[in-house]
């Protein structure tokens, strides 16, 4: 197990190394460069800022540079905040989108999981399909779409909530974002839940436990429950990956000042020290998230053995 | 008293034969006529089709130009006068969520011609190229799949933007460089599909057959084995139609999607939301003409797959 996860730790250096290599040609090709404004900067400071950052030097060289500084930690300097680190910013990013994302997702886990079993355990019935066309038209969803009907419904009419900007603890601001990027991965739980328990439902074993007297609930918990959950962690790495890539529409829509709004307002700048940071920051939290997930996977299952 | 005995014998085959002409595809067909959701959702977007066509090319239907600005009608509601209202610049909304609607289907259709064109070609090539080539191709997709897709397409249209493709003009060059951005970063799931089933394919008896009577790779591949990894790839495509128009929208909606005065639907909630306190139709209607076309075609690919999946009959 330990070899496993040596193996699969340095497994992400050559990935890193991809999507950072893939990402700096990318950026280069992007029209313009960090300093071309609307409003044009004199030549000579032009020429300054580009000897500052290195951008007067040939692209390789500025690629070997990166990659030297990246393999000692170094992500460089912010081109646009002045003396600003791109760890840092990152990091200040990141506290604000773990826990939109985090919340988000603790939400999408419980109330996936409930209406799954929920809709398994009524199969054929009403509750059954009130739970699959949510899980279906839920997975169809766009964040932001949700977002829009919640804030027109609760904000504009109802006034129960705010729609600006993001505090931990403060549920006024906390419900509509969190209800908005956990929607869609709370449908895709549901949906593999359900499946999961049916099939689960139908093995001898259940017989067994119901033959040999135990309550309902016992049997519910203890042996379907239990075992239905497998699969939904399998996917609950992806799932997380996904709500912290996807949370930047949600961070723009509600100004929350998360890592995917700075990304996004990177891009716009051509801000190529955050460009990189931020890509090589969710690359890292996918293989990360995917890593977890598959030791999980061998803790839950023990018919699971990584050699 | 023979004649009538004759007859009876003919219709017993004639029934049995009926039952037996019923191929894949008809049959598929026949359980996709029976699947409730997905004809809702098929006439639906044959309705949705029709009036989009229409209002985008005749005036009776349209009714304004959707970039023309009317002072005296300021942020309205749904009227007779104006189907959807008007938004800030007086502009109508049924006529702009029209446009938008084009573009979605475009797009969304558009994506998928690219990604069939790409998935089939890479995943061809790797299940039929070799050991070498096939490491090489799956390489790429594994690479694909840890970068962050909307990061991506976001990366692909900063660098498509402003450029111009030569023949088309700038608009249509603008309408194929989102789809470009967008189809560069889906054509992976089709791709490993198309190599997936190639590979099973490969193995099977009717290939060996066919190799034994001396068929050419082209025709095998053309006529035994395309036809067999249609089904899966078909239901692929329909789920990859709400994912582009989902992508097309979240450019429009952060900014960078084809450029304004094109109504693009997410650009047009981008613009209502910011008016959400004076007006909220003008957000409402293009969100929930996303929201449908998006359910449309996911109820209409959950058909699919269950008529064509030969696992859930």
């Amino acid at each position: 197990m330990t070899g496993y996860i040596i193996r699969r730790v340095l497994w992400m250096i050559p990935v890193l190394w991809a999507v950072a290599t893939i990402t700096f040609l990318l950026m280069h090709a992007v029209p313009g460069g960090p300093f071309s404004q609307e409003k044009e900067l004199p030549p000579a400071v032009l020429a300054n800022l580009n000897k500052k950052y290195d951008l007067d030097k040939p692209l390789y060289e500025q690629y070997g540079r990166y990659l030297w500084n990246l393999a000692h930690g170094d992500l460089g300097q912010s081109y646009r905040s002045v003396n600003q680190p791109v760890l840092g910013l990152i990091e200040d990013g990141w506290k604000v989108t773990a826990q939109l994302g985090g919340v988000a997702f603790v939400y999408a886990l419980v109330f996936g999981m409930t209406l799954g079993v929920v809709a398994a355990l009524n199969q054929n019935r009403l509750g059954d399909y009130l739970g699959v066309f949510f899980a279906t038209a839920g997975a169809s969803m766009p964040n932001f779409i949700i977002a829009t009907f919640l804030v027109i419904l609760f904000a504009v009419e109802l006034h129960w909530f705010d729609v600006l900007g993001w505090e931990f603890g403060n549920y006024r601001k906390m419900v509509i974002p969190v209800i908005s990027l956990g929607t869609l991965p709370a449908a895709y739980i549901a949906r593999i839940t359900r499946a999961s328990m049916l099939e689960v439902l139908r093995q001898d074993y259940i017989r067994t436990a119901r033959a040999k007297g135990l309550t309902e609930w016992a049997v519910l918990l203890r042996h379907t429950v239990k075992n239905a959950l497998v699969p939904v962690l399998t996917v609950s790495g992806p799932i997380f990956a996904n709500l912290i890539t996807g949370s930047f529409i949600i961070e723009r829509f509600f100004g929350i000042p998360g890592v995917g709004r700075r990304f996004v307002d990177a891009v716009f700048v051509r801000d190529y020290g955050m460009i990189m940071g931020t890509v090589l920051f969710y690359a890292a939290i996918i293989a990360v998230a995917n890593l977890i997930v598959d030791i999980l996977y061998a803790v839950v299952d023990p018919r699971i053995r990584y050699g | 008293m023979e004649g009538a005995e004759t007859a009876s014998v003919l219709e017993a085959p004639a029934e049995f034969e009926i039952r037996q002409e019923r191929g894949l595809w008809s049959d598929a067909f026949h359980r996709l006529t029976r699947n409730r959701l997905a004809m809702v959702a098929i006439i639906l977007l044959i309705a949705i089709a029709a009036l989009t066509i229409l209002g985008n090319y005749t005036d009776t239907v349209q009714r304004y130009r959707p970039s023309a600005q009317d002072y005296d009608v300021l942020n309205q509601g749904p009227s007779i006068d104006h189907f959807f209202g008007t938004d800030s610049l007086g502009r109508d909304n049924w006529a702009r969520v029209l446009e938008g609607t084009l573009i979605s289907l475009q797009v969304g259709l558009g994506v998928q011609v690219f990604v069939l064109a790409i998935g089939l070609l890479v995943g061809g090539t790797a299940a039929l190229g070799g050991r070498f080539i096939d490491n090489v191709m799956m390489r790429i997709t594994d690479l694909a799949y840890s970068f962050p897709d909307l990061l991506a397409i976001i990366l692909l249209r900063a660098v498509f933007a402003q450029r111009d493709l030569p023949l088309v003009g700038y608009e249509a060059s603008q309408r194929l460089l989102v789809m470009f951005a967008i189809a560069f970063v889906a054509w992976v799931t089709v791709a490993r599909l198309v190599r997936g089933q190639m590979l099973s394919l490969k193995e099977r008896d009717f290939v060996l057959a066919a190799r034994a009577m001396g068929a050419s790779p082209v025709r095998i591949v053309t006529q035994h084995m395309l036809p067999s990894t249609l089904g899966p790839v078909i239901v692929a495509v329909v789920f990859g139609i709400p994912l582009a128009i989902f992508a097309e929208a979240v450019l429009a909606f952060i900014g960078i999607g084809l450029p304004p005065p094109t109504a693009s639907l997410g650009r047009l909630v981008n613009e209502g939301y910011a008016f959400i306190e004076v007006n909220i139709w003008i957000v409402v209607f293009p969100a929930a003409t996303i929201a449908v076309l998006m359910l449309c075609f996911t109820f209409l690919g959950d058909g699919l797959r269950d008529a064509l999946d030969p696992r859930t009959r």
